[in-house]
């Protein structure tokens, strides 16, 4: 008879190889799921966690955002809102080395503030960046991991999907870890565009230069079109935080700003509207069966002790605080290998949480070195979230490609996490200015 | 013979999906009036619009998760990793796909099976909610639940079929483009 | 080979019902008991939510959990109406108490509701009583009118008597919901002031009781589960619940006395508006009983008047014998009115 933690960690390795095998993600996660609860605990556990647990998900009101932040974000980019935003950065940015890519990266910084999740982030940015960076010669892996690895700042700038869901489980302000990740979001970026300067400047054939024929008025109009989405993040961010909505009511808040905006605009034809509608529904489903599966996966950790072990070698081991976020760090590293990042959240919070609040680390603080782990699993082997979500919409670059294209920004994203770590202030000091 | 019953079954099946999913649309935009709207009655006119919550989690929210999924899966949205797949040879890559559409079909008749019975007997119950003077039916939005998940298994059944007809792989790994 | 029993809460381990009540409870059961014992916690809704929880349990998929049946209205339409009487809950011990009898001993159609559905109920503590906490001054009724009281759905019909709204927001964003203006008021325990930091923004507190929650199971337990269990563990658990009831509402009050010692001495005004409050509570409680009434027919409950008085009285009857004994001694009146006499 196996012990209920070999059943999780078989289960583990089950999963990750059936992904491997292009099974749907929320497929591979509900069917280990199920099968691991059935042989832990029997059929009928099995059947009552399959009638309870995704109804009562798809029936929550903090969900309930997630659908409203994609329709924004959607709104925003089908009504050419990004797109003026990613050409007046690439207008102003074309002298530097790299310059598109360093354009790419801002361009998710500032698509960021409009989507809630790393994945709209990147596959929105990538539809619209990569084609440029790849028609100017760019190297293919250069090209797609800046996308990806600067789309995972969907989740760090505000709003923020894993914040929200991260504030119900720590019981904090979703308003205070919003602004908490300002900063560190915007730290990332500008490291990232150092990795970019340094790489292009060491080996020019990465990103040919881009020729610049365009004068200053033509700048500088590019860059008064830009206008629209720091309006809608002004809408979201000010309803949050004058107390007028609830993040999910500021979610609606903001959807209702991109429709007017883009209507203002003359850009909201019913195509649009109707793309849109579509394309959010549409991705809300993904992310749905996703969740799905991760959830019931939490339901069959929670039945394999598998987490409540390593919560248990962590608190042997983890003594002061610094050790104890080094310590489960680690752990977060490899998880965020194999889980996708709500899944993440969902397995590791109500483990580890509680260790967090016995030794009394700021738990504003840890959500942002959380959601820091959360990205760079998004970016991490064998199970990159953001560079499947890439990948889907870039047939033709090879896998392997654009992973070796993010592997430069992940040890730069090694290097912000160490100066979260080490600078807690990064994080906190805008939410103290909110008190 | 087989394949023009199989065309047949998933033209029909692909529309139903369609339609359920314009549905789902229409549950996003409402949803989205009812919250601005409930929050500008209570914010200026203090006067909110009760059940708010309840109605946007109950009904359109779980509406606008389980009525797509069928659609979702028929233009090949739901999120895959192919690592070690695209090198395999043709029959390994056909049989390793016929796995995933038999578990997948398999997994959702065990859910679709499940979420028929819990919402028979909420049914059976009359689930609702009292909030203040306001009484809220719960159940008919578990049979929209069902619905959606009953047109994905339908939608997964098919695809397992069509990967028996020639021609049927290539079909499924095209990926539908911008609608 | 040990028995396994699994509790599931929607709550985190660190709040008083589990900390104080049900984390010591199932240790002294597993002291206690000749047969081993093991438990296997599921906290913070890591399995189910609220309302999950019953059909868990009721599924067997866990032995025991926290259920409210709030949550589960159709499976518990008796129950459902204790939400309702939330007015109604005062001193905690005398609340909690009547209200666990009234289940165990004298109200068969209230435990059918637990019963019809293979499931217990083993007993229920009680929130201490509701003050009104509010951001900025209350200097009169009037001042309240058009506010936003942060409350649950039982305190909309007399915020709406104020003149106000009722708004529900979960008691850990209640802080956050009033400091951003979201909300005016919170109808909270004052133990809150400090469990959930309400203390910083707290200006007035209009100190007089309008209820409290107790319609809550601490425990309820898979009938299947519990007749497979040896007497020994039985007898144990069945000793063991009066004191874990009484341990919840002794650190409750305890809490609640240096949490408003903390507020009053932090200079938050508390007051009771010169009567005029607890006047205008006594005129909307007349009407009450006609409202519950109401709403217990349109839940599908006949005869709903039995269930009231029974408890009603029971209240009485508590509130009596605490006035004679005091509350040192809770978990032994507890074990002679109503745990000494089950049949289990
Ligand atoms: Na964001
Ligand atoms: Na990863």
């Amino acid at each position: 008879m196996l012990s209920n933690f070999a059943v999780g960690a078989i289960g583990i390795a089950v999963m990750v190889g059936l992904i491997g095998l292009r099974f749907h993600i929320g497929l591979a996660m509900a069917l280990v799921a199920t099968v691991g609860i059935t042989i832990i605990a029997g059929p009928r556990v099995t059947y009552t966690v399959l009638q309870v647990v995704p109804y009562e998900f798809a029936n929550s009101w903090e969900f309930s955002a997630v659908p409203l932040f994609i329709l924004m974000g959607t709104v925003a980019y089908r009504s050419g809102m990004t797109t003026s935003l990613f050409r007046a950065a690439r207008l102003w940015l074309s002298w530097m080395p790299g310059g598109l890519a360093v354009a790419a990266n801002f361009g998710c910084a500032g698509f960021s503030a409009a989507a809630g999740s790393s994945v709209v982030t990147a596959v929105s940015m990538g539809r619209i960046a990569v084609p440029e960076m790849l028609r100017f010669r760019y190297d293919p892996a250069l090209a797609t991991g800046v996308v990806a690895a600067a789309g995972t700042l969907g989740v760090m700038i505000p709003p923020s999907i894993p914040m929200i869901l991260y504030g119900y489980f720590a019981e904090v302000s979703v308003a205070q870890l919003f602004i908490a990740g300002v900063l560190p979001g915007l730290l990332t970026a500008f490291v990232y565009t150092g990795v970019i300067v340094v790489r292009c400047w060491l080996n020019p054939d990465l990103a040919p230069p881009v020729p610049d024929d365009t004068d200053r008025r033509e700048k500088w109009r590019a860059l008064g079109e830009t206008w629209p989405l720091p309006l809608i993040i002004l809408v979201v961010i000010g309803t949050i935080y004058t107390g007028f909505a609830s993040p999910t009511e500021s979610a609606a808040f903001g959807a209702v700003a991109a429709v007017a905006i883009a209507t203002f605009q003359g850009k909201m034809q019913w195509a649009v509207l109707r793309k849109s509608l579509l394309e959010t529904i549409e991705t809300s489903a993904a992310i749905f069966f996703v969740v799905i599966g991760a959830i019931l996966l939490t339901r069959f950790m929670a039945f394999s002790d598998l987490p409540e072990t390593i919560a248990q070698i962590v608190i042997e081991y983890g003594v002061d605080k610094i050790t104890l976020i080094l310590v489960t760090g680690l752990i977060f590293l490899v998880l965020g290998c194999f889980l996708d990042p709500i899944g993440l959240l969902l397995l590791a919070l109500p483990v580890f949480l509680p260790i967090y609040i016995a030794a009394d680390i700021n738990l504003i603080w840890f959500g942002i070195i959380f959601i820091k782990y959360i990205e760079i699993g998004l970016i991490t082997p064998p199970i990159g979230v953001n560079i499947f979500a890439l990948k889907s919409i870039l047939p033709n670059v090879p896998i392997q490609t654009i992973f070796r294209g993010v592997a430069w920004f992940f040890v730069a994203e090694l290097f912000v996490l160490a100066l979260l770590i080490g600078f807690p202030s990064i994080s906190l000091f805008l939410p103290s200015l909110m008190r | 013979m087989l394949k023009t019953a199989i065309n047949g079954i998933q033209f029909i099946a692909e529309r139903f999906a369609a339609l359920i999913t314009v549905a789902a649309c229409v549950a996003l935009v409402v949803a989205t009036l009812h919250i601005v709207a409930d929050v500008f009655m209570s914010r200026f006119f203090r006067s909110p619009i009760i059940g708010t919550h309840d109605i946007v989690t109950t009904y359109y929210m779980v509406s606008l998760f389980f009525l797509p999924l069928a659609y979702a899966e028929s233009r090949g949205a739901h999120i895959k990793a192919d690592l070690f797949f695209t090198p395999l040879p043709f029959a390994v890559r056909w049989c390793v796909s016929m796995v995933t559409y038999l578990s997948l079909s398999g997994f959702l008749s065990v859910l679709t099976w499940q979420m028929t019975l819990r919402a028979i007997r909420q049914t059976n119950i009359g689930d609702m909610r009292l909030i203040g003077d306001f009484y809220l039916l719960l159940w008919p939005s578990r049979w929209l639940a069902v619905l959606g998940i009953a047109a994905f298994t339908i939608i997964a059944v098919i695809r397992t079929l069509s990967l028996l007809v020639p021609g049927g792989y290539d079909n499924l790994e095209r990926r539908h483009d911008d609608a | 080979q040990a028995h396994e029993i699994s509790y599931s809460s929607h709550l985190p381990p660190s709040v008083t019902a589990n900390s104080q009540g049900i984390i010591p409870f199932f240790e002294a059961v597993a002291e206690e008991a000749t047969s081993p014992v093991e438990i296997k916690y599921f906290w913070a809704g890591s399995l189910f939510n609220a309302a999950g929880n019953f059909e868990a349990v009721r599924d067997g998929t866990v032995d025991a959990a926290f259920t409210q049946p709030q949550s589960n209205q159709a499976d518990m339409r008796v129950n459902a109406m204790f939400a309702d009487l939330i007015h109604y809950g005062g001193n905690p011990y005398a609340t909690a108490a009547a209200y666990t009898q009234t289940l165990l001993l004298d109200c068969p159609r209230c435990a059918e509701d637990y019963s019809r559905n293979g499931v217990r109920f083993m007993g229920a503590h009680s929130a201490t009583p509701a003050a009104l906490i509010c951001n900025s001054a209350v200097t009169s009724i009037d001042d309240l009118r058009g506010r936003r009281l942060i409350g649950q759905p039982g305190y909309s019909r007399w915020a709406q008597a104020l003149g106000a709204t009722q708004l529900d927001v979960p008691p850990p964003q209640q802080m956050e919901a009033i400091q951003r203006g979201q909300g005016d008021c919170t109808f909270a325990a004052r133990e809150w002031l400090t469990s959930f930091s309400l203390q910083d923004i707290a200006h007035t507190i209009v100190d007089v009781p309008v209820g409290a929650q107790f319609a809550i199971s601490l425990m309820t337990f898979n009938e299947g589960s519990w007749n497979a269990l040896p007497q020994d563990i039985r007898d144990a658990m069945i000793r063991n619940m009066p004191l874990a009831i009484a341990r919840v509402i002794d650190a409750s009050v305890k809490r609640e006395e240096a949490a408003m010692e903390t507020a009053v001495s932090s200079g938050v005004v508390v007051t009771d508006l010169g009567g005029t409050y607890g006047t205008a509570f006594a005129e909307f409680m007349e009407g009450q009983r006609a409202r519950v009434l109401g709403d217990a027919e349109r839940r599908g409950i006949d005869n709903a008047e039995e269930v009231i008085d029974t408890f009603v009285a029971n209240v009485a009857h508590w509130n009596a014998l605490i006035a004679e004994h005091g509350t040192e001694n809770f978990a032994q009146l507890l074990w002679d009115e109503i745990y000494s006499q089950l049949d289990y």
